[in-house]
């Protein structure tokens, strides 16, 4: 059991406590989950409760922490059992691992642990978190969210009865989340103590026992998570709630609301609604079909020098004005298809046009800036002191003058709610702003195409609502955007199109919704509003099925 | 070791190394290849610089040929130059900054140069040797050539080096500056 | 199939190469020195670690070139005749010959050690025989590192050209590329060092000791054969050299 006692603690250098006077006791078997507004301080919480912080970070502290009585500064977090996951997974690498059973390894050898039961420890962590697939592999070559696995893995060899996660899902796609839960659920159930941030409150709903609330640093709310979910204090907080929750507030529905699709869909079964209902929610999704392709590829076939072939043959036009959805298991080739798109890469047979031109012979710098590109886990491509400085990099590589990109960039910042920390070094911001910042750099010239690769990853409600609305509000001025995304939300909310990939091959090319439910039937009232909430698509469309929610409480 | 230390000085070296490589790569008629070593010095304190630039030296020599182990002093010399001009402000302007970098060039020139002509005869690294050479060919005697050649090597890549060093002190984020109080310093605040 | 100078214990292999350096610094050049060179080719190549003689080649190649033309062509009196008509420094010829039959076994002994290390293998063997943990992690760590930057600097390279950094063209273009390339690179190094010292805390890496190796490359007797022959043929060299 962790105890923190009138625990107060400021980071060195920063003029504000990241936090103060929290007195919270995290017992086993509970899964507890800290959420908040962004710098609210839940991070800041798992670092003091591992008794990372201030013993490494430096910084001033009062108050106590207990670990079962001891305190836990005295030694490293592994030996006490406490297992302890900072927010980015590839920096949580040991460094002197050539293969992810190496790296599991690690920790039992660290406590030095006999060999035959360091075996043991690795061949159970393997079962268990499902990575026998990965074992062999180098680590630095697994993606964001296999590094996640690993990890977590990794740390599990050496049996904690604690783990404190920061930020776990952050860059797992929704069925690596779902079961990443499962597990977690599993560990609770088997008397350790979990202690998790997250923004997700849709996942967390299923798997937390007890939701803290941060603000500014303090406990703003403590207790059971549905019940916190349906009220109106959350969001208060500036914490975010599920999306059914959401959509019952946006209808004018009182706290406490609905947390889940399935108690939503109940508040509103009436016969009379269907028709209404049926009737406002199928409005034909909106495709500009201009004649001008904005991306071509024609009969691409891709491999990586000594490596199979990646895309087989792929035939895709996209016109001006479309958002298209880029969906496929890792693996199938959506990133590829990507950097071809922005002339990273070159066919290795057949041809791509960009914006009219062929690619090849060409580099990305030849595209810029009628052409934004966002990668995955932008933030470790952030290169500028400030926020400001770092979205006008394109404009002067393209020529701007100060004026013209002052302007673009006050725009963008404001969009993305960056404006009050313009001034800021990325670094010193939490992760999900640092995103918002990237996609910025990337839409200040207003490109006319837009290739983002997974947008919304690691960013809560709000910064995603944010993000969906650029994308929207632009692609009615004539933006064409491609996205990967695994973000079901975000798909429904700002694409119209599905492309989807498996095996280096299009499987399918067609309107997203039907990605996300597999279905295309006639469908009554109830299920309709079920998925307007799991799919929103389009935010006008979200907007009537909250309205007619609305006139059907009102009757 | 401190935990942060040994998160620091992979990292360190690692820049040593890597950032070599990045300028070779574009062809470019310097090194910057003790980058790491002049940071650390002035984040860490002059102890930390002599560390990283004798691991780099080491490091260098496994990877690339033990004869080289003879260049360490300059290492020491470099992260010695890099805390005093942290203690005195150097970092404060890229003016400011180039002075102590013409300056480190300065004394890392003669004593490579010393190193150099002592040790190999003149012929160690192909850059600065052929330029040496050519000196040579023009009617300098062995040791002037070497000298000559080793100066102007030296104080063009240690002024680039300390610039760069400099705008990337002045560029850190808060709180990795508060983390490094002797940075503060570097930079005249 | 795996070669002899990687089965062998990393420590054999590096007390190999050391043995090697010291015994080119001792035994008399050139002619020592050259013999010793064309062992040091034959061992690396028989014991599969061949690579290194090549890498060795390309090091040591453009120095063998620019020795003779330091000290053969432009060097001092007495001069002798040249085959192709001018003159060559007597003295410099032979001091080239020192110089360069002395780097080439220095280097050709080193690169063909690199050329097998296998960092993982080495950090199991300091593990087995209890040297500082400390020490060890750093050196494994730093290649690690190295390989990160690496990677983290073609991202970084491909991110500005995508918001329209030119990297390719005149000597002016490139050379306004190197801040926008390296200074990024640094600050994401230091700002990542920095969430590593957490990381490297939680995973143990601090833990004060014993640890265990949990796949220790064997100690064979061969291996301590080897080790103490190589130690003792520098002893021998040595006493030779001083003895003469």
């Amino acid at each position: 059991m962790i105890a923190l006692q009138n625990v107060t603690f400021r980071y060195p250098a920063h003029d504000r406590d990241a936090i103060t006077d929290i007195s919270l006791e995290f017992r086993p078997g509970e899964v507890a989950w800290l959420t908040g507004a962004l710098g609210s301080g839940t991070s800041t919480t798992l670092l003091v409760a591992a008794g990372l912080a201030p013993r490494l970070t430096g910084g001033s502290f009062s108050g106590s922490v207990a670990l079962d009585k001891r305190d836990p500064a005295l030694a490293s977090p592994l030996a006490q059992g406490i297992a302890y996951l900072g927010a980015s997974p590839v920096l949580q690498l040991s460094g002197i691992a050539r293969t992810v059973r190496d790296e599991i390894a690690i920790g039992p050898m660290n406590v030095g642990w006999p060999r035959e039961r360091i075996v043991e420890a690795v061949d159970e962590a393997i079962d268990r978190f499902d990575i026998s697939h990965l074992a062999p592999r180098a680590p630095l070559q697994l993606s964001g969210g296999e590094t996640q696995r690993v990890m977590l893995a990794a740390l599990s060899a050496t049996r904690p009865h604690t783990w404190l996660l920061d930020e776990p899902f952050a860059a797992l796609d929704h069925l690596a989340r779902a079961a990443m839960a499962e597990l977690l659920a599993s560990l609770a159930q088997q008397g350790e103590t979990i202690v998790v941030t997250s923004d997700d409150a849709d996942l967390m709903l299923g798997l937390a026992t007890r939701l803290i609330v941060f603000e500014g640093g303090r406990v703003a709310l403590d207790g059971s998570p549905a019940a916190l979910l349906a009220g109106d204090e959350i969001g208060r907080t500036g914490a975010g709630t599920t999306g059914a929750a959401t959509m019952a507030r946006q209808a004018g529905i009182a706290a406490p609301r609905p947390v889940t699709t399935r108690e939503l869909v109940a508040t509103i079964a009436s016969p009379l609604a269907d028709a209404a209902v049926l009737h406002k929610t199928t409005d034909g999704v909106a495709v500009t079909p201009h004649l001008d392709a904005v991306l071509q590829l024609d009969g691409v076939i891709f491999r990586y020098p000594k490596g199979p072939s990646v895309l087989k043959g792929i035939t895709l036009i996209v016109r001006q004005g479309e958002s298209v959805g880029l969906f496929g298991s890792n693996g199938a080739g959506k990133s590829t298809l990507l950097r071809l798109a922005m002339a990273l890469e070159h066919p290795s047979t057949g041809s791509v046009y960009t914006l009219g031109s062929s690619t090849e012979r060409r580099g990305p710098e030849d595209f810029a800036p009628e052409v934004g590109f966002l990668f995955q886990q932008p933030e470790r491509q952030l290169s500028a002191a400030s926020v400001r400085a770092e979205c006008r990099l394109a404009p002067s590589y393209a020529g701007w003058d100060e004026e013209r990109s002052a302007s673009a960039i006050d725009e963008v910042l404001h969009q993305l709610g960056l404006a009050d920390v313009a001034g800021d070094h990325p670094s010193d911001l939490p992760l999900p702003r640092r995103r918002l910042v990237a996609l910025a750099a990337v839409l200040v010239t207003s490109p006319r195409l837009l290739l983002l690769d997974e947008p919304t990853a690691g960013l809560d409600d709000a910064s995603r609502e944010k993000v969906a609305r650029l994308v929207r509000e632009r692609t009615a001025q004539g933006l064409t955007t491609l996205a990967i995304t695994h973000d079901a939300v975000f798909a429904h909310e700002a694409l119209d199109r599905a492309v989807v990939l498996d095996s280096g091959r299009v499987v399918f090319d067609g309107a997203v919704r039907d990605v996300l439910d597999g279905k295309q039937q006639q469908r009554p009232a109830a299920l309709e509003i079920a998925l307007a909430l799991q799919l929103q698509v389009g935010n006008d469309r979200r907007d009537n099925v909250a309205r007619v929610i609305a006139e059907i409480q009102a009757r | 070791m401190s935990p942060r230390l040994l998160a620091l000085i992979p990292v360190a070296v690692a820049i040593n190394l890597v950032i070599g490589r990045i300028v070779a790569e574009l062809a470019l008629p310097v090194y910057l290849d003790t980058l790491g070593t002049m940071l650390v010095s002035v984040l860490a304190g002059l102890s930390g610089g002599l560390l990283i630039g004798t691991v780099s030296q080491v490091l260098a020599a496994l990877l690339g040929g033990y004869v080289w182990i003879a260049f360490t002093p300059i290492q020491w010399l470099i992260a010695v130059l890099a805390a005093v001009a942290a203690m005195r402000g150097g970092f404060a302007s890229s003016r400011r900054t180039a002075v102590w970098g013409v300056m480190c060039g300065v004394v890392c020139g003669l004593t490579s140069a010393f190193i150099s002509y002592a040790v190999y005869r003149g012929v160690s690294v192909s850059g600065v040797t052929a330029v040496a050479t050519l000196l040579r060919s023009l009617g300098l005697s062995l040791p002037a050539a070497v000298t000559v050649a080793s100066l102007a090597t030296d104080v063009l890549d240690k002024t680039i080096a300390f610039v760069f060093v400099g705008m990337l002190l002045r560029s850190l984020p808060r709180r990795i500056l508060g983390r490094f109080p002797l940075a503060a310093r570097s930079v005249g605040r | 199939m795996t070669s002899l100078a990687r089965t062998a214990h990393p420590f054999t292999t590096g007390t190999v190469a050391l043995a090697f350096t010291a015994l080119a610094i001792v035994v008399p050049a050139p002619a020592g020195t050259i013999v010793l060179y064309a062992i040091i080719c034959l061992v690396a190549i028989l014991t599969g670690a061949g690579r290194g003689v090549i890498l060795g080649l390309v090091v040591v190649a453009p120095l063998w070139f620019l020795l003779f033309l330091m000290h053969g062509v432009l060097g001092d009196s007495p001069r002798v005749p040249a085959p192709w008509g001018g003159t060559l420094s007597h003295a410099g010829v032979a001091l080239a010959a020192v110089q360069g039959s002395r780097l080439a076994a220095i280097v050709t002994a080193s690169l063909a050690f690199a050329s097998v290390f296998d960092p993982n293998r080495f950090m199991q063997a300091a593990i087995a025989h209890r040297w500082r943990f400390d020490l060890a992690y750093v050196v494994v760590a730093t290649l690690d590192a190295a390989e990160q930057l690496t990677v983290h600097a073609r991202r970084l390279r491909e991110a500005q050209r995508t918001r329209g950094l030119r990297v390719r063209g005149s000597l002016a273009v490139r050379i306004r590329a190197v801040p926008a390339l390296i200074l990024p690179l640094i600050l994401a190094s230091l700002t990542d060092a920095d969430d590593r010292t957490l990381a490297l805390e939680s995973r143990g890496m601090t833990i004060k000791g014993p640890r265990t190796a949990f796949d220790p490359p064997p100690d064979t007797r061969l291996d301590r054969a080897i080790r103490w022959g190589a130690l003792l043929s520098v002893v021998a060299a040595m006493v030779w050299r001083v003895a003469r």
